[in-house]
């Protein structure tokens, strides 16, 4: 049986072919490209578990999470109403909580790409979904919100806990 | 577009006047005669070609089964209406606006966003029109319906056209093809002169990208297929965009605007700025086109 392998794979041309046909463990040539095909879930609109989001405040573990290439990401979301094997979404100015290396912290949301046919007039969709990091009382964690968010934002601006990350907002889009 | 072209040829030549006469293949003696009226009125009305590019809002809407004549009749009154009050410009996909709308949480009361126009969609009052920039290297998409009454001014800063209709590929696209100064100042536009083409080819980020641009038919895209990954590529569809899509009359006719159809809202709209102007509520021309000089 080994033999038999063995043979097959001396007959190859390449080397590369070689290497990526044995990584996959299968003996006929593979296309040589990095991206996973697996999907954990099919995709779908909004913030839910596992949507990597990127930290827009000056704070280290932000910093630290985007120069080590692992973002942070959603694992809950702080909100109404669930069915069975389905946590509500998240949007633009919700909570939520993200594990970021190796560490769990509750972030607010600031910027949500919304799918096209779920856009509002004059609210706007970010490319990226951004957060702001909060820690365990629930102030932010940084000093200074570092990129522009959506003036939507302000209408929360008599909400205890929101009120201080829009107080370190200097740019509304 | 071709089957449109086909049609409108037939209809203003002289050698297909079956079609404009109505025949009737299974009773030809009950056929209507008389030749058609519209050339006539198409003249009359100082009809404008490019109808359905520079009034898109004023179109049917494309599912033939939304098309209700009494409800498009009162919506397009109500746009007319609106388009006293608010001067709406005329702008295609590719040029570049800057929208002024109310915002009673800032200080100022309103919200300037200048971004370039990705797309335009549906038909009457639910009109809309997203601008897409970055600011401070992030990308923000703004949709905005075009009567909506907190809109308090659009300006249309420079006036051209692109090479697609629809150019929601530049979020995979490099930054720099979507950013627009916020404090640009408006290019004037001669009055009579063509609408620019800007036959821009953007370079796109690295795969993967949001969607499968490469096959969609997108002019504006310097070669997608090539940095697209090799997983897409292992069926060796190039495109879905068929050549033969082009000759399908039928869905021309589903989709498309008619010329009854163009001259009709075009009766309404001169109508409707002549009463407006007889009756001294305004002087200024509510429908202008920009690349025909009216006199």
């Amino acid at each position: 049986m080994l033999g038999i392998f063995s043979r097959i794979l001396q007959n190859r041309p390449c080397s590369s072919i070689v290497s990526a046909a044995s990584a996959s463990g299968r003996w006929w040539p593979q296309p040589e490209y990095e991206f996973s095909k697996h999907r954990t879930r099919a995709p779908t609109f909004g913030i839910h578990r596992r949507t990597r989001l990127m930290v827009v405040d000056n704070s280290t573990l932000g910093k630290e999470a985007h120069a080590s290439g692992k973002l942070a990401y959603c694992i809950h979301t702080y909100k109404q109403g669930k069915r069975p094997k389905h946590m509500p979404k998240a949007g633009l100015g919700d909570k939520i909580l993200v594990a970021i290396r190796g560490q769990m912290r509750k972030a607010y949301v600031v910027g949500a790409h919304v799918h096209r046919q779920m856009r509002q007039h004059g609210v706007p969709s970010t490319d990226t979904n951004n957060i702001v990091l909060l820690e365990e009382e629930g102030n932010p964690l940084g000093n200074r919100v570092m990129k522009p968010i959506p003036a939507k934002l302000l209408e929360k601006r008599d909400h205890a806990q929101f009120s201080k990350v829009l107080a370190l907002a200097n740019k509304y889009i | 577009m071709l089957g449109r072209q086909l049609v409108k040829s037939r209809r203003l030549t002289g050698t297909g006047l079956e079609l404009i006469r109505g025949a009737c293949s299974s009773k030809p003696e009950q056929a209507n005669t008389a030749p058609s009226e519209l050339p006539k009125k198409a003249k009359q009305l100082q009809h404008l070609e490019k109808f359905p590019e520079i009034f898109p809002d004023f179109g049917q809407s494309p599912v033939w089964n939304r098309r209700v004549a009494l409800r498009d009749e009162l919506e397009r009154a109500d746009m007319l209406e609106r388009r006293m009050q608010l001067d709406i410009p005329e702008f295609y996909v590719g040029s570049i606006l800057a929208v002024t709308s109310a915002d009673k949480n800032l200080a100022s009361r309103e919200h300037r966003f200048v971004g370039i126009c990705i797309r335009r969609e549906q038909e009457g009052l639910h009109h809309r029109f997203t601008l897409r920039n970055v600011v401070e290297g992030i990308g923000v998409e703004i949709m905005y319906e075009m009567y909506n009454p907190t809109i308090k001014k659009i300006e249309c800063l420079k006036l051209e056209k692109r090479l697609d209709n629809d150019l929601s590929y530049l979020i995979d696209a490099l930054p720099e093809y979507s950013t627009f100064d916020f404090n640009m100042e408006g290019v004037a536009h001669p009055a009579g002169t063509p609408i620019p083409v800007n036959s821009l080819k953007v370079k796109m980020k690295p795969a993967p990208w949001s969607s499968r641009w490469e096959i969609r038919g997108c002019q504006g895209i310097e070669d997608a297929w090539t940095a697209q990954t090799p997983y897409f590529k292992r069926k060796l569809h190039h495109t879905k965009m068929n050549d033969y899509l082009q000759y399908d009359l039928i869905h021309d006719y589903r989709t498309g605007s008619t010329l009854e159809h163009e001259l009709k809202v075009e009766e309404d709209m001169q109508k409707f700025e002549k009463s407006r102007h007889e009756a001294g509520l305004t002087r200024r021309r509510i429908f202008r086109s920009a690349a025909v000089a009216r006199t």
